[in-house]
């Protein structure tokens, strides 16, 4: 018997990456599961169209004309100058939201007295409804990047904290053992261990903070004075013209799809050391 | 040389006071390999973190090298249970990772860190990932991070506890080669497999629980070279059936104080 026997073994399990995967075995197995998607999301236009058909086109215009709008706006440069005034504050917002809440939830996380003193303040703004502030927001910096930036901060900041601590505190307790056994100095305990091992958490902060800064960014077009995609919706709500309005708040989700499929992305990319995440 | 003086060490457990250790004495010679060994919660594997610095007892001193001890140190090093490598790091990087932490420049940890898997077996898997090693594999690479910092003391604890009975008697083979080979460091190893403490071992620990104490230390009246061949003589049996019949004894007590308390 070979003092390697384990060794031989698990040699031939060892996944080798294939350099030429075609389409078929890179997405075959995930076939199945698109064409059920695909295959439900018509089967709900078709359900709305038969509603559509009969109801207030006011209140429910036909997919098809929801369609043709959304295909018409596509190619109004004043929808795309629309997103870009309204992207402007949610890109400020979300920088400043990850880089406060991703360095506030590490602080916290590590040390459990800044927790002790944090956490009443945390729990009171996770449960406040930030809409609630906008007035204040307007009172203090008015209507322009500033106040709208500061809305969209605001809905992600506290979620993108309270994530990020939580996958410090669950950092494994045996590899800060093992480093303190080897000596391992402050510095490097924080980069080749609690950061490396929060990084999924700081992966999922990035993503829920994301979804809750589209959140913000909508309430903010919505609730202050709309310059960007707000201006849009509520000038096809004062001129009734439903099909646009649809097509407006479909390219909003449609926005929030995009945004959200490229935050799993980097999820996934951020842990290359975790099999499950092909 | 592992000096253990007056070390005891004592829970709260539920707001009443839990002894884990009581008035632990014992002296581990330079070179000796010993093995703790006992029920559980018999309080080894505290004696062994206590051992490590990782875990301040609440009296008494632990004298390592002719130094108390008060806190981790560079003369020894410690195989964890449960192999405790960094997921996010490869097998090379993990091997070389208590030489990073001490400070040892990059191409000099990477050379140490390749002789110690070559000597593990493990040469060729390098770049891998602990996941994609088996238990035993990962645990070659507890060890070879262990070694690689060349530590005068070499702790361990249950280090094989999680293998599968095979793997596990690979390992105890491969470390007593370890040992035959080149190594003259002084060990304690903790375990709770009595074959093991016997097979690897120059003197046997024998704790007790309630409170954890030290029952007995007994030689291992076989010399440590062919081992190996010693497994199949009859006073081999009659050794290991005298420490079994202790080891029964105390469980047994233990199963009836506990009974007794209930």
């Amino acid at each position: 018997m070979s003092l390697h026997g384990d060794i031989m073994t698990t040699t031939a399990e060892r996944p080798t990456a294939s350099p030429k995967s075609s389409f078929s075995e890179r997405f075959g197995a995930d076939l199945p599961r698109i064409g059920v998607g695909a295959g439900s999301l018509a089967a709900g236009a078709i359900v709305w169209d038969l509603y559509a058909r009969s109801a207030d086109p006011l209140f429910a215009p036909r997919a098809s004309s929801i369609w043709t709008a959304f295909v018409g706006l596509l190619g109004d440069p004043e929808f795309w100058r629309s997103y870009a005034t309204t992207l402007r504050p949610f890109l400020w917002g979300w920088v400043a939201a990850m880089a406060v809440g991703l360095t506030f939830g590490l602080i916290i996380g590590m040390s459990s007295t800044i927790r002790a003193l944090a956490g009443p303040h945390l729990s009171f703004f996770n449960a406040l409804p930030v809409s609630t502030l906008v007035p204040a927001i307007v009172i203090a910096f008015g209507i322009d990047t500033v106040a709208r930036s500061t809305v969209v901060f605001l809905f992600a900041v506290i979620e993108v904290t309270l994530t990020a601590a939580s996958g410090v505190q669950y950092v494994d307790r045996d590899l800060l053992d093992m480093g303190r056994s080897f000596g391992l100095g402050r510095v490097r305990r924080f980069t080749r261990i609690i950061l490396p091992g929060s990084a999924p958490a700081i992966a999922a902060a990035v993503r829920i903070g994301t979804a809750r800064a589209v959140v913000g960014m909508v309430v903010m077009e919505l609730l202050l004075v709309s310059v960007g995609v707000g201006k849009l919706i509520s000038r096809y709500r004062d001129g009734f013209d439903a099909p646009r309005l649809y097509a407006v708040v479909l390219s909003l989700a449609v926005f929030a799809l995009f945004v959200n499929g490229l935050m799993r992305f980097v999820e996934g990319r951020a842990q290359p050391w975790r099999d499950d995440e092909a | 040389m592992i000096d253990i003086n007056g070390v005891s060490m004592t829970f709260e457990r539920d707001g009443v006071p839990f002894t884990a250790l009581d008035g632990i004495d014992l002296t581990i010679a330079d070179g000796e390999f010993a093995s703790i060994i006992g029920p559980s919660g018999c309080g080894k594997t505290t004696l062994l973190k206590i051992i490590a610095g990782l875990v301040d007892p609440t009296a008494g001193t632990v004298t390592v090298d002719g130094t108390v001890i008060d806190g981790p140190g560079p003369e020894r090093a410690l195989v964890f249970q449960n192999f405790v490598l960094l997921p996010w790091a490869t097998i090379l990087d993990n091997t070389a990772f208590g030489l990073e932490a001490r400070g040892v420049g990059k191409e000099e940890r990477r050379r140490i860190a390749r002789e110690q898997l070559a000597r593990m077996g493990l040469s060729g898997f390098e770049q891998h990932y602990p996941r994609e090693l088996s238990g035993g594999m990962q645990q070659r690479v507890g060890i070879a991070r262990a070694l690689a910092v060349d530590p005068s003391n070499l702790l361990m604890d249950e280090p094989f506890g999680a293998l599968d009975a095979l793997t596990r008697q690979l390992m105890q083979k491969d470390l007593l080669d370890l040992w035959e080979e080149d190594e003259e460091r002084t060990a304690a190893f903790v375990t709770h497999s009595m074959d093991e403490a016997v097979y690897l071992s120059d003197r046997i620990v024998l704790m007790n629980t309630r409170p954890g104490r030290i029952e007995e230390i007994i030689d291992v009246p076989f010399p440590r070279e062919n081992r190996a061949d010693v497994v199949s003589q009859a006073d081999y049996n009659e050794f290991t059936r005298y420490l079994w019949s202790r080891l029964e004894g105390m469980q047994r007590d233990d199963m009836a104080t506990r009974g007794a308390a209930g």
